[in-house]
């Protein structure tokens, strides 16, 4: 698909069959040192998150994952490309995180994930193109413990 | 840490802490992601760009995307972004959404404060809606957002 839509005056293309196709980016086993690794790499000290003996008295009987992690942890696939056709490097533009349920060590969470939308934008730095991703995180039960909305923007450098 | 409830909550309220992401850091936030990986990101057009290029370790590989110096991933600076909000709650509060815009980029050994303010406050859910903010030493504000909280009230 060729657009120029979106007050932009952008000429682009991209596959437009991939928006709205989930596919299953995988599955991974939460560890204790997975959560310790992120812990250790942002100085995390929350005791939900760090401490063991704590957490065991604490509100969920043992240490949780920290909301931020599904939004680090890579599943192996990134998903169906949109192919767009604009600009010759990519950036991260932005994420949002929904949390519902807590995530525990030896929970297996599974990932599925679809292009939303695609567009264009212009601004003072110039014209990019958008494209937003929403992946869900589902634990062994098939609950949604977390979804993930991030941007990924296409431009000229 | 500190258990903050709603009914101590006001409109205005500010909180911030300050974090210096070092190049060690970001190493273990990589191998945690695989966003270092070549490849990690494929582009279906062969085009250079994407995760794997070395933006997040080396000069010149934030050169070779038109980076002054090499960056913190997008997901890392959300992690920190979540980590602020996590620690503004509390053990007792729960982080109910995180909205996270990436208007520049952030270096290594930047020094960031981090800063929360609460915007508003809903009584019949005890949620705190709170604007979040990025700054570094340059008085840049590279990373900004939103948090939606649910505050334990006192028994």
């Amino acid at each position: 698909m060729t657009s120029d839509e979106g007050g932009s005056d952008a000429a682009f293309e991209y596959d437009e069959t991939v928006v709205g196709k989930e596919v299953e980016l995988g599955s991974l086993n939460v560890t204790a040192e997975m959560i310790a690794n992120y812990c250790g790499s942002l100085g995390e000290t929350n005791p939900l998150y760090t401490d063991e003996a704590w957490a065991k008295d604490g509100p969920y009987g043992g240490i949780i994952a920290p909301p931020g992690l599904m939004t680090a942890l890579n599943f192996g696939a990134g998903g169906l490309d949109a192919k767009v056709t604009f600009g010759n490097t990519t950036f991260f533009a932005g994420s949002r995180l929904e949390s519902f349920e807590p995530i525990r060590p030896g929970d297996t969470i599974t990932a599925r994930t679809y292009v939303k939308e695609v567009y264009p934008k212009t601004g003072r730095s110039g014209t990019m193109v958008f494209v937003v991703r929403r992946t869900d995180f589902r634990n062994g039960d098939d609950t949604i413990v977390a979804a993930t909305e991030a941007s990924q923007v296409h431009r000229e450098v | 840490m500190e258990q903050r409830y709603f009914e101590a909550v006001d409109i205005g309220d500010e909180y911030e802490q300050e974090r210096t992401p070092t190049s060690e850091d970001v190493q273990t936030f990589l191998s945690l992601t695989g966003l270092g990986r070549p490849g990690s990101e494929a582009r279906s057009d062969g085009r250079r760009g994407g995760p794997g290029d070395g933006r997040f370790e080396s000069a010149e590989g934030a050169a070779s995307v038109g980076l002054a110096a090499p960056i913190l991933p997008g997901n890392m600076s959300f992690a920190m972004m979540s980590r602020l909000v996590t620690d503004w709650a509390g053990v007792g509060g729960h982080m109910l959404s995180l909205d996270v815009s990436f208007r520049r980029p952030v270096h290594h050994n930047d020094v960031l404060t981090l800063q929360v303010l609460v915007t508003d406050t809903v009584d019949d859910d005890a949620q705190v809606k709170l604007d979040i903010y990025m700054e570094n030493e340059r008085g840049e504000r590279p990373v900004q957002g939103t948090a939606l909280v649910e505050l334990p009230r006192r028994e």
